[in-house]
């Protein structure tokens, strides 16, 4: 059977990518690795304290916050529709937020409190310092991550959406550590504080914090630097500036003594229902935004996609039915289920490495001068090599035009 | 892929750009700088001398800074001290006379002053050592303890040193419970400028 299938090879497109986080011919790589080892070993070190502490909360500490990090972390991942980040590169996002940014973010808040104190007074510190420093001082750290992954890497933040990928992800690792520090040191570090500390901090909480600062954050990193063809300088420069006011705002409002309906301690009762009541209040409406500017991003993303390939209907790479099912992600699973069902799973993996590789086409289809352009006519051979290789499998050809031609799926 | 793409008249100008690489590293590296330091040195650009510096002559002199004014004088346990406030942040300096070292020393504040000031008096196992800007060596550890005239929580930082003539120093910083690290830069700041002996 191996022998009827039509030989399939990947066009040479490392020119399209970079793709992965291991560069070291960028200063910037350097520079990354340089600051998450040097404040890593300051992170390392404040673990084995709190492990030290109470082995038992510190475990569990871990253990739940892994339970809330991870489903948010493949919720975010997915978000991008049509091209999914380099793992390589996520995990460096968030390795920064986690390591780099908090430690650096202990520093920084350390020192601006001091400043705050100085000018404000010790009563006015004590009311309003950590919504004067945090968000300046966290939002900035967490962002320069995302500028850092951006230098590694430039051709991979192409899209706001990708901003946001890097942006949620830097902000979820920075959420887990501090949410450690938080359950080791604020509320005790024993089994019953850490679990206190986890309903008030990440089932109260988590929806509304850093992952939504630094996601903003990070769009607007991705406005920056990927809109130069479509916006003058001075506008994406003001979007970007909108977006990461927002995010210290935000952020400022969830630190500050505003809108605080937190009921008095010891909480009895009532007061354990009135808690997400008091972070909704702040959280929601920020919540609502980033939602929606997701909403839109990857609406824009759908455009994109449909405009990119409209002039490649027909040709090699793509069809009418073929693009159709490719702009909508649950059309796009469900021809992979109904291929796997009726081919078996490796129809259903090569499915997915065509749908993957149209995508590409459409990226090498925008960034190409031409339609005669040598990369783009490999692409479309590529492609075109995928759905033969899949239509020489036994099941798989009639799998994929029932459910084209299925029309609604 | 755009150094792949041959050149064209009407192509924008960013495409064929050439990529800076150091250049957007060393703003990040700047940004991050500021960032973390640059609070330290706007807060030590604020903590400027307001006027004259108090304590007892011969003994210890403190600087009181920006905010800080002296709240007078008084004894605890038969030992002078003269105070310096900001809001809730209180700085108690007190001479105590005649010590040994450090660490005994410290033993005896606990026992002779904060034992009898303040009730459910909890102090920090660890002994730290700190060194003045004067040169000199001493001691530093933390306490709570309920002021049983106001019946609030007080949590404090008591640093203790001796004279190279043998006399001993006791700085103890004051605020609410919870509160002492919104003034405890402010206090080691005037405690790490005293001239001691």
């Amino acid at each position: 059977m191996a022998t009827m299938t039509p030989s399939v090879r990947r066009p040479p497109n490392r020119s399209l990518h970079r793709g992965r986080f291991f560069q070291p011919r960028q200063p910037a790589f350097w520079f990354y690795v340089v600051l998450v080892v040097l404040t890593g070993l300051v992170s390392v070190v404040e673990q084995n304290i709190y492990r030290g502490m109470s082995p038992g909360g510190w475990a569990l500490s871990w253990l739940l916050l892994a339970l809330y990090g991870l489903p948010v972390l493949v919720i975010v991942y997915s978000l991008d529709l049509y091209e999914r980040e380099p793992i390589s590169l996520v995990a460096a996002a968030f390795i920064w937020g986690a390591v780099a940014a908090t430690t650096l973010s202990a520093v920084g808040n350390g020192g601006w409190g001091l400043t705050v104190a100085r000018l404000g007074g010790p009563e006015f510190a004590a009311r309003w310092t950590a919504a004067l420093t945090a968000p300046f001082v966290e939002e900035t750290l967490k962002g320069c991550g995302v500028v850092l992954i951006y230098l590694i890497a430039r051709d991979e933040i192409d899209d706001v959406m990708d901003g946001f990928v890097y942006g949620a992800v830097c902000g979820l690792g920075f959420a887990i550590v501090e949410d450690v520090f938080y359950f080791m040191s604020v509320f005790g570090g024993q089994p019953a504080g850490v679990l206190q500390g986890f309903f008030l901090r990440v089932i109260a909480s988590g929806l509304y914090s850093h992952v939504l600062y630094t996601g903003l954050v990070g769009m607007a990193v991705g406005v920056v630097v990927s809109r130069r063809a479509t916006e003058p300088l001075r506008r994406r420069l003001a979007i970007a500036a909108g977006l990461c006011a927002l995010a210290v705002f935000g952020h400022f409002l969830w630190n500050s003594p505003l809108l605080d309906l937190f009921p008095a301690e010891p909480w009895t009762g009532s007061d354990w229902l009135m808690i997400p009541i008091a972070t909704a209040v702040k959280g929601m409406p920020l919540l609502v935004f980033v939602a929606l500017a997701v909403f839109l991003a990857r609406r824009r993303e759908r455009r994109w996609l449909q405009d990119a390939l409209s002039g490649e209907v027909g040709l090699d790479g793509i069809s009418a039915a073929e693009l159709d099912v490719l702009g909508s992600p649950s059309k796009r699973r469900a021809a992979r289920r109904a291929m796997r069902t009726r081919a078996g799973s490796k129809a259903g993996s090569l499915l997915h490495r065509l749908q993957r590789e149209q995508v590409n086409l459409a990226m090498v289809a925008s960034r190409v001068p031409t339609a005669q352009d040598p990369a783009l006519v490999r692409q479309r051979a590529y492609c075109r090599s995928l759905r033969d290789a899949l239509g020489a499998m036994p099941g798989a050809a009639s799998a994929s035009s029932d459910f084209l031609e299925r029309g609604d799926h | 892929m755009i150094d792949a793409v041959p050149d064209r008249p009407d192509e924008a100008a960013w495409l064929h750009a050439r990529e800076r690489r150091w250049l957007p590293v060393l703003a990040v590296f700047a940004v991050i700088l500021f960032t973390t330091v640059g609070g330290y040195v706007a807060a030590s650009l604020l903590a400027t001398p307001a006027g004259p510096p108090v304590g007892f002559s011969g003994v210890v002199s403190v600087q009181p800074i920006a905010g800080w004014e002296t709240a007078g004088p008084g004894t605890t346990e038969g030992h002078p001290y003269i105070s310096l406030t900001r809001g809730i942040g209180t700085l108690v300096v007190v001479d105590w006379g005649p010590a040994t070292d450090a660490e005994s020393l410290s033993v005896d504040v606990v026992e002779g002053v904060l034992g009898a000031e303040f009730e459910q008096l909890s102090v920090s196992d660890e002994l730290d050592t700190v060194t003045l800007a004067d040169g000199t060596n001493g001691t530093r550890f933390r306490f709570v303890g309920v002021d049983p005239r106001s019946g609030g929580s007080i949590e404090g930082e008591v640093t203790v040193v001796v004279s190279p003539s043998g006399q001993g120093v006791v700085f103890i910083g004051l605020a609410p419970e919870g509160q002492l690290a919104f003034v405890d830069g402010d206090l080691r700041t005037m405690i790490d400028r005293a001239q001691v002996g």
